[in-house]
């Protein structure tokens, strides 16, 4: 630790306290420090008192009924016991607007491990919607649940609800195939088909029943350039995709996503095996495609979801931990949890 | 897990570097009331002396900051802890000039014979030094409601301020050999004002760094006034 010598006459007592502290023990040290000095004012302690006791007013005052979200806030950085606190609601003040997708107390469970709990958001349209959270927090869990990916997976197991311009995507009457088509999906690893870059983007059209070449052409032109990769291939659409590097692959993937005319796009970390020029490529990607389509994407790296998304949902431990405009969350987050997870102090 | 940050040391130690300048700038206000009141030109030459060593050190604040920002894309509180002391050093390197200004003028009424009561001048010089003072309290407690208070201050300095004025135009009017002194005198009054609205910049800062609410130009601003 820098030692120097403190020449305010009112702060010269702490520059002894130093042996007391512990070494390196970052912020404490120095609220032990403030501590020690001597109060003129009233005391307030800083600042998780100050913002606990706002915010509890604030939600008192946004969500009537809400008992268990006043109950007295813990004061240290206890996760476990944070986590007992009532998620707070998506709706609040300028984040209501119209929904896309609609999450009410939607569980998810593997066999008998409950995976996700009592997931609650509303996914405005045509936004990007970032899902950040530590690993094994749910996000994935979560975003595959949209498009019900994860029914292929066995004894896994979904309850609640989560509707799609009010339709219910997990009801008895719903189209699992036109659910996918309007619902279309990018992962983490580029996964194109071993195909001709042409046929892959080909595909989901000619499997829905397009055989009009000029159509075809057509459209495939469209999505390609759409993402962003007509330029780059349009003179060896016949070649194969595998030949392309791993960021025109995952662009492709983009493409072929986009050529079945999607409502959604979900991102499974897009661009977290891209080297930073193709990551740059496949944000400036998602900043245009959301005039278009409303996007959800995961992602581990939270100054991309700091840079591409309206809005944040931090996860943890299978619960929606906060909710909020990006800005919000990055500058000022309401939960002590996201404040940890986003300034690197946790996770 | 909480994972212990290599960040925070750097944090602590643009603290440290805050604090030590805060120290500085509040020890040149100090002496030069004291220059001021005592009729002390040699302190008043060791403040204008001093003075190079704040400005150093805002230069060493400034580039540590920036170095941060660069390395370290700081987000959440420590986002607007860094953005606070990016905005708390120019007000404490302008308030460490006005103290040099002080002191200039000061130098100056010493050449000259001493015009006496300085009435409320003194209560105003005082009023500016606590408002720093409690300003810089209250970054270092992160105490939102202390800097609320200082911010409702500033009203009675600049009450102080006017009625300094008036007082020395009176002199002024009295006798025309009292106009040099006096106008100088209206001078310091001026520079020990802003000094308090370096103090209420600051404090509005504090609220942005503790709750994350901008105060600066609102109502809210007002309402604490």
């Amino acid at each position: 630790m820098m030692t120097i010598e403190m020449r305010r006459r009112d702060a010269a007592e702490p520059a002894g306290e130093d042996a007391s502290v512990p070494p390196r023990a970052g912020r404490a040290s120095f609220r032990a420090e403030r501590d020690a000095l001597p109060r003129t004012g009233v005391d307030v302690p800083f600042p998780d008192a100050v913002r606990r006791e706002r915010d509890d007013a604030e939600w008192n005052a946004a969500v009537p009924a809400a008992g268990p979200a006043a109950s007295s806030p813990p004061q240290n950085t206890n996760h476990a016991q944070l986590l007992t606190r009532t998620q707070p609601s998506a709706q609040e003040g300028p984040m209501s607007q119209e929904a896309k997708i609609s999450v009410s107390n939607f569980d998810f469970y593997y066999g008998t491990a409950k995976v996700l709990h009592g997931i609650n958001l509303d996914i405005p349209d045509r936004k990007v919607t970032a899902l950040i959270g530590p690993s094994g927090c749910g996000k994935s869990t979560f975003i595959r649940s949209i498009n019900r990916m994860n029914d292929i997976i066995p004894d896994a197991r979904a309850s609640g609800s989560i509707t799609i311009d009010g339709q219910d995507v997990y009801g008895g009457d719903a189209d699992v195939v036109e659910l996918r088509r309007r619902v279309g999906m990018v992962f983490q690893k580029s996964n194109p088909f071993p195909k001709s870059i042409y046929d892959n983007v080909a595909y989901g059209l000619r499997i829905g029943g397009m055989r009009n070449k000029r159509q075809l052409d057509e459209i495939i032109e469209r999505s390609l350039t759409r993402a962003a990769l007509w330029h780059e291939v349009k003179d060896r659409l016949h070649a194969s995709a595998l030949a392309l590097s791993g960021g025109q692959q995952q662009r492709l993937c983009i493409a072929r996503a986009l050529a079945v005319d999607p409502e959604i796009v979900l991102m499974d970390e897009p661009a977290s095996a891209l080297d930073p020029i193709a990551t740059s490529k496949i944000e400036e990607l998602i900043y245009e495609l959301k005039d278009n389509y409303t996007i959800v994407i995961v992602t581990h790296n939270m100054q991309q979801a700091a840079r591409v998304s309206d809005r944040t949902a931090f996860f943890m431990l299978g619960r929606l931990i906060e909710y909020a405009e990006t800005n919000e969350i990055f500058m000022n987050p309401k939960e002590k949890m996201t404040e940890d997870y986003v300034t690197g102090r946790f996770g | 897990m909480i994972v212990q940050r290599h960040f925070d040391k750097d944090i602590d130690e643009l603290k440290h570097l805050l604090l030590r300048m805060g120290a500085m700038v509040e020890d040149a206000m100090a002496r030069s009331i004291k220059a001021l009141l005592e009729r002390d030109s040699g302190l008043a030459e060791e403040v204008i002396a001093n003075d190079d060593e704040i400005d150093r050190m805002e230069v060493l604040i400034d580039q540590k900051t920036i170095e941060l920002i660069a390395k370290m894309q700081p987000a959440a509180s420590d986002l607007r802890f860094v953005a606070t002391i990016m905005k708390i050093t120019p007000e404490l390197e302008r308030i460490a000039d006005l103290a040099q200004d002080v002191c200039e003028r000061a130098i100056e009424l010493n050449r000259e014979p001493l015009l006496r009561p300085l009435v409320s001048l003194p209560q105003l010089a005082y009023g500016a030094q606590a408002m720093v003072r409690d300003a810089l309290n209250s970054f270092v407690r992160g105490d939102a409601d202390l800097a609320r208070r200082v911010i409702t201050q500033d009203d009675n300095v600049d009450a102080l301020t006017e009625s300094s004025f008036r007082s020395l135009l009176t002199y002024m009017l009295e006798d025309a050999r009292n106009i040099s002194s006096a106008i100088r005198l209206t001078f310091i009054g001026k520079y020990f004002e802003r000094m308090a609205d370096g103090a209420t910049n600051i404090c509005e800062m504090v609220v942005y760094l503790v709750e994350g609410k901008m105060i600066k130009h609102t109502a809210t601003s007002a309402a604490a006034k």
